[in-house]
This record gives C-alpha cells, sequence and structure tokens, in this order.
C-alpha cells in the first residue's frame, strides 16, 4: 500500500514511516496539513495517517477539505486527545478510525488494514509464520503439512499474531479485534486465550512461538 | 473600557411601581371625584325642578300674589342656598323677579331678551371676575307663562374643591408609606442575592468552594436560589477536591515509572555491548511506559465516573446479544477454572444505553463473579426487560457477601481481601454506570450464593 502519513512530530512520524516500510507498504510524510492536501492532489494514495494537532491547517480541516473535494481515500486519525467525544467528532468528519497517543506500531497497522480492507475488498490472501500457513478469511491452516483445527477466537488471534509477526501485539488490540472490547475489563481473558493457542501450536510442532512482552502484550516470532 | 453597571433590582422596581402607584391613585381620586361631582349636580338639578313646580303650582293656586309670597317667604326662612326666581308672561315680559343680594351684578336682564323656547336646558349664567355661574331652569307652561329658577354653583364647587384638598392631604402620606414598604419589602427580598454575591465575593478569595449559605426561608424562590447554590457550590468543590486528589494520585503514580524509565535508560546507555542486558532494559522500559498511558487512560475514566460525568450515547440495544458476547469472551476463562458459566436470556431485551458502557459494567460483573467462585460451582446471567427498566443479573456461588458489605464493595477502590489482582474499581464503575444511565447496581444474597443486579432504562423514548 501507498500510504501519507501528515505529522508534524519528526520523532512519531519516522518511527511510523519506518514501521509502515517494515510491514511492506510505501509511505511518505508530509509535515503539515497544507502540504499533505497538496500531495493527495497530486498522487493516490490508499489510505491516510492524519495528526489532529497540525500547525496552521489543523488535521480536522484537512479531513473536511479532502471530504468536500469528494475524496474516498480511507483515512486514520492520530490524536492525544482519547475521550469518546473526540472519537466521535473524528469519526463524524469523515475518518474512518482514531488511534489515541501513546500507540504502538501495530495499532495502528491494524486499524489501517481494518480501514483499507473495508474501502477495498481483498482477496483471501494467505498468512505465513515459520510452518504454520493460515489464509485470511478461511477457516483452515495447516502446521507444516498437517491440517490444524482451532476454534474461532484461537483462530481469530493466531492470525492477528501472524499479521504482526515479530512486533508486540498489545493486550487492547487483541480485546479489541476478538471481542470488541474498548476498554481495559483488568481480567486475564487475553491470556487465557494466548496459553490456550499457545499450547495447541506446541503440540501441533509449530515452529512459531508465543512471546509474553512484561506488561504490553504478545509477540509471535519465528524461531 | 469598563462596562456600565447596569441599575440595581430595588432602582428597577421602583422605577415601574412608583409611576404605576401614582397612576392608581390618581385614576382612583379621579373616580371618586367625578362621582361626587355627578351626585351634586344631580342634587342641584332636583332642587331647581322642586323650585319651578313650587312656583308653577303657586301660581296657579293664588297667582302672582302667591307666587310673591312663596318668594318671600322663601327668603324670610333664609333658606341655606339663594335662588333666582323669575316668573314673565308670554311674551317674556318679567312679571315677577327676585335677584339675591350677593348675585346683584351678573346680568339677569340678558334672560328677558332670550326666547325661552331656544334656552337650552340649563342656561349658565355669568360674569368676568366671578368666581361661580348660575345655572338657569327654564319651564314654559301651557298658557306661555315662562318659570325660570336659578342656583349658583358656588356650593358645589367649593364640596368638590375640599373633597379634592382633603384626598391630596389624605393620600400624599399613604403613598408615601407606600411607596416605603416597597422599598422595605424589595430590600428584604434582594437581600439574599447580597448574601449571595458576598458568599461567591468570599469564595474567589478562598481555596475551598465548600459553603453553606444561610438557606433564606422567606421566599420560595429564594429559598431554592439558596438551596441550590449551597448543593452546587458544594459539588463544585467535591470535584475541585476530586480533581486535586486525582492529579496528586496521578503525579505519585506516574513519578515511579518515569523514575524507572530513566533509571533503565542511564543503565541502557552504559551497560556496554552486553546485547541481552539491552534487550531486558529496553523491555522495562516498554513495559513502565505502557503503565503510564494505563495509568492516564484510568484516572480519567476514574474521575469521570467519580464526578458523575460519565459520557454516554444511549442507543436501543439488545442486551441479550450483548451478554452472549461478554460471556463467550470469558467462556476459556471459566472453563480454565472448572466454572460453569450458562446465559439465560430471552432476544431480544432491550435496553436504552450505551452499549460500550454497558459492555463494560456486564464483563466486570462477569469477571468478579468467576474471581470469587469455586471450581465446579455455577455462574448464571440472565438478562429480563419490560418497557421500563431492563435488569441483567449475574448469579455465583460464591461465599455469601455478609449484609454489612453489600455497599462498601461499590465503594471506589474496594478490594476484598481474597482479591489478587486489579485495582478494586471494577463494582465501582458498575455502579456509576448504571447510577448515570438513571438506573441502579445492587447485590442481593441467599443461602445458594450472591446476585449481582444492573439495572437500565428499558425501551428508548421515541
Amino acid at each position: 500500500m501507498h500510504i501519507l502519513l501528515v505529522e508534524d512530530d519528526e520523532k512519531i512520524g519516522r518511527y511510523l514511516v519506518q514501521g509502515l516500510k517494515q510491514a511492506g507498504n510505501t509511505a511518505e510524510r508530509a509535515e503539515t496539513a497544507e502540504e499533505g492536501l497538496r500531495r493527495i492532489g497530486t498522487l493516490s494514495f490508499d489510505a491516510v495517517i492524519v495528526d489532529l494537532m497540525l500547525p496552521g491547517m489543523s488535521g480536522e480541516e484537512l479531513l473536511a477539505t479532502l471530504r468536500d473535494q469528494g475524496s474516498e481515500v480511507p483515512v486514520l486519525i492520530l490524536s492525544a486527545k482519547s475521550s469518546v467525544d473526540e472519537r466521535i467528532a473524528g469519526l463524524r468528519l469523515g475518518a474512518d478510525d482514531y488511534v489515541c497517543k501513546p500507540f504502538s506500531f501495530t495499532e495502528v497497522n491494524e486499524r489501517l488494514l481494518a480501514i483499507t480492507r473495508r474501502t477495498r475488498p481483498t482477496s483471501d490472501s494467505e498468512l505465513q509464520c515459520g510452518n504454520i500457513t493460515l489464509t485470511e478469511r478461511g477457516l483452515d491452516g495447516r502446521i507444516g503439512v498437517e491440517p490444524i483445527r482451532l476454534r474461532a477466537k484461537e483462530l481469530q488471534l493466531l492470525r492477528l499474531l501472524i499479521r504482526n509477526r515479530n512486533r508486540i501485539v498489545p493486550k487492547s488490540i487483541i480485546l479489541e479485534r476478538i471481542w470488541n472490547m474498548d476498554f481495559d475489563p483488568e481480567s486475564n481473558i487475553v491470556d487465557v486465550l494466548v496459553y490456550r493457542l499457545r499450547k495447541q501450536l506446541e503440540e501441533y510442532g509449530a515452529t512459531a512461538r508465543i512471546t509474553t512482552v512484561r506488561g504490553l502484550g504478545y509477540m509471535l516470532t519465528d524461531e | 473600557m469598563s462596562e456600565r453597571r447596569p441599575p440595581a433590582f430595588l432602582a428597577r422596581i421602583l422605577v415601574v411601581v412608583l409611576p404605576a402607584l401614582v397612576l392608581a391613585i390618581v385614576m382612583v381620586v379621579s373616580i371618586a371625584f367625578v362621582s361626587v361631582h355627578r351626585m351634586l349636580l344631580r342634587e342641584d338639578r332636583e332642587e331647581l325642578e322642586n323650585q319651578l313646580l313650587v312656583l308653577e303650582q303657586s301660581l296657579e293656586l293664588g297667582g302672582l300674589q302667591a307666587v310673591r309670597f312663596e318668594i318671600e317667604a322663601n327668603s324670610v326662612l333664609g333658606r341655606e342656598r339663594p335662588y333666582y326666581v323669575r316668573v314673565a308672561d308670554e311674551d317674556n315680559r318679567t312679571l315677577v323677579e327676585s335677584i339675591p343680594q350677593q348675585w346683584a351684578v351678573l346680568p339677569f336682564n340678558r334672560l328677558s331678551t332670550i326666547d325661552p323656547g331656544s334656552l337650552p336646558e340649563i342656561y349658565r349664567l355669568t360674569r368676568r371676575g366671578t368666581p361661580y355661574e348660575i345655572e338657569i331652569d327654564t319651564r314654559v307652561s301651557p298658557d306661555g307663562t315662562v318659570f325660570q329658577v336659578g342656583m349658583s354653583t358656588y356650593v358645589r364647587d367649593a364640596v368638590l374643591r375640599t373633597a379634592l384638598t382633603t384626598a391630596a392631604v389624605a393620600l400624599m402620606p399613604i403613598m408615601i408609606v407606600i411607596a416605603a414598604l416597597i422599598v422595605w419589602r424589595v430590600q428584604r427580598v434582594v437581600a439574599p442575592v447580597g448574601r449571595l454575591v458576598a458568599s461567591m465575593q468570599t469564595l474567589t478569595k478562598r481555596e475551598r468552594f465548600e459553603t453553606e449559605v444561610n438557606v433564606d426561608r422567606h421566599t420560595r424562590e429564594t429559598m431554592e436560589l439558596t438551596t441550590v447554590f449551597n448543593s452546587l457550590m458544594n459539588r463544585v468543590d467535591a470535584l475541585v477536591q476530586n480533581l486535586r486528589t486525582t492529579l496528586d494520585s496521578l503525579a505519585h503514580d506516574v513519578r515511579t515509572p518515569v523514575t524507572r524509565i530513566r533509571n533503565r535508560a542511564e543503565l541502557a546507555l552504559t551497560s556496554g555491548d552486553e546485547p541481552n542486558d539491552r534487550h531486558e532494559l529496553l523491555q522495562d522500559i516498554l513495559e513502565e511506559s505502557q503503565l503510564i498511558s494505563s495509568l492516564v487512560t484510568r484516572t480519567l475514566e476514574e474521575t469521570e465516573a467519580m464526578s458523575g460525568m460519565l459520557r454516554l450515547r444511549p442507543t436501543r440495544i439488545d442486551l441479550a446479544t450483548l451478554i452472549e458476547e461478554v460471556v463467550d469472551a470469558y467462556a476459556y476463562t471459566a472453563e480454565s477454572r472448572g466454572i460453569d458459566l450458562c446465559v439465560d436470556v430471552d432476544h431480544p431485551t432491550a435496553a436504552c444505553a450505551d452499549p460500550l458502557r454497558v459492555r463494560q459494567a456486564v464483563s466486570n460483573l462477569v469477571d468478579n463473579a468467576l474471581k470469587f467462585t469455586a471450581e465446579g460451582s455455577t455462574v448464571r446471567v440472565r438478562a429480563i426487560g419490560d418497557e421500563r427498566t431492563a435488569t441483567v443479573t449475574v448469579t455465583d456461588e460464591a461465599e455469601i457477601i455478609p449484609r454489612d458489605g453489600r455497599e462498601t464493595i461499590w465503594q471506589y477502590r474496594h478490594r476484598s481481601s481474597s482479591e489478587g489482582e486489579g485495582y478494586g474499581i471494577g463494582l465501582f464503575l458498575v455502579r456509576a454506570i448504571a447510577r448515570q444511565h438513571g438506573g441502579d447496581a445492587r447485590v442481593e444474597a441467599d443461602e445458594k450464593g450472591n446476585r449481582f443486579v444492573l439495572e437500565l432504562p428499558g425501551e428508548c423514548e421515541s
């Protein structure tokens, strides 16, 4: 995917551009909304990531202008404002999703995939990590040559981990993607699900391992 | 440029009330004046009519001699009010005429020159410089004889003048007294407002907003105003105190992980080339930064809940579906603990609520029940509803919460001794969410276990 990031903070910008490139995308950064609009006018992007607090024209104004011009490019908002009201205001302006600072790259990537999937129907592409092979939508998968049978939630989690392999997947993303829980239930339901999946992968002889990153989440790595 | 100060409430009242009062008094006096004037006029007219009748009868019975006698008799008897009397023949030649001495200067001879038939009902005779008029009533008998009787307006005018003077003298002090009463009452009415202003001025100079302005019970409005003001300020004070506590607590809680991050970063920079050490230190830094982020999110949420300011977006939801989704999330946890997690709901069970918040509340209740229920037991989640209320019950088979502890479990940061992890805000949030929706949360118990009840509004009003 070709992605435009409109972010004035250089460190955050560099971090995101690097992450997006590592995830197999091409990415470029605009430091102001005006520059962002100019680039959107001349190049075609698959998605735009916009920070709300920009010098000069704000992210909201950029979004409004974009939608006024009839552009339907998927837009992901980045903001330090975390209240539900702010989120809803952003979505009303025509954004497709919202990520609050501080964020992990996995969170941005997952939301980006979700909004581009919404607007661009994708094929049932294959996901692979080590000897695990899954499809984006199918129920079946393989570890080596052996077919695996997983429960629906386990399968969802495995897909999520493979898509973000070698990156930390925060618990909050797992809660939201698997159970639609946009809050921290202060519960161990994620740990239980990960434990079950980990056990299944071990039993099937998967070469990929789920490691726990203390206090943050989980990471699938191919040994 | 400073804004011009508007006039005081008392001045505004007086500007309206005083002219209205004066106008009302003028109207009352005018009506009384007109009534008295009409009454006196009617009496004078009747008197003139009577005199004319007497004259006519005298002439009929005794001729001019009798008329003269009648005039003389009236004069001798010294009537209170003098009369002018004239009798003339059909050619308006004067036959008899009696002019009281005091009216001699008036031009009564004019009457013999005017055709009696052309005279108005009452002819007014006057002369420049004379402070009264003579009102003359005329009657012409069938044989052409003309009878004319006149009376002075002096008495009537004097009575009316006296009445007016008396009214003015009597009403002026009454008006002053009424005005003074109005000023007194208005000052009393606005006094609580003044006290409120004084309190507010004091508050701006104080650290605390807690206040107790004396409730003014003189009028309902001022009583309500002072009561609402007190309750508002106490709420503001509670919010400010809450904010201060939250900020203090946040500052304290954040400093610890920030210190750890700093220490770890320093160590990472000085740890030489050992990649494993650096990896461990970086992982620590990430962990601590995640802790800070969670702290901020949680603090914001707690503050909103404690202040009763959770932002809700109520919509019509199917509670049954929502419960099934939450139970699904906890299915593995229940299974891993050997607990039977059952759902008993009717589709649809409508509720008018914020789906995100309700999901959070139900999750907390289920999580709480699973935490305290022993292996081999059952946790049952039910939902029933009607148009007015939708009720979720989570029944466990855990140790029964003693009666005196059934309120404290909902308190902020309450934690049971057997609770392993968490911050003790799960049930606190459940109740805050329920109450913010206009519902409630409570716990009941029987010999089998505890029953947590979450009540929410039923169907949304269309």
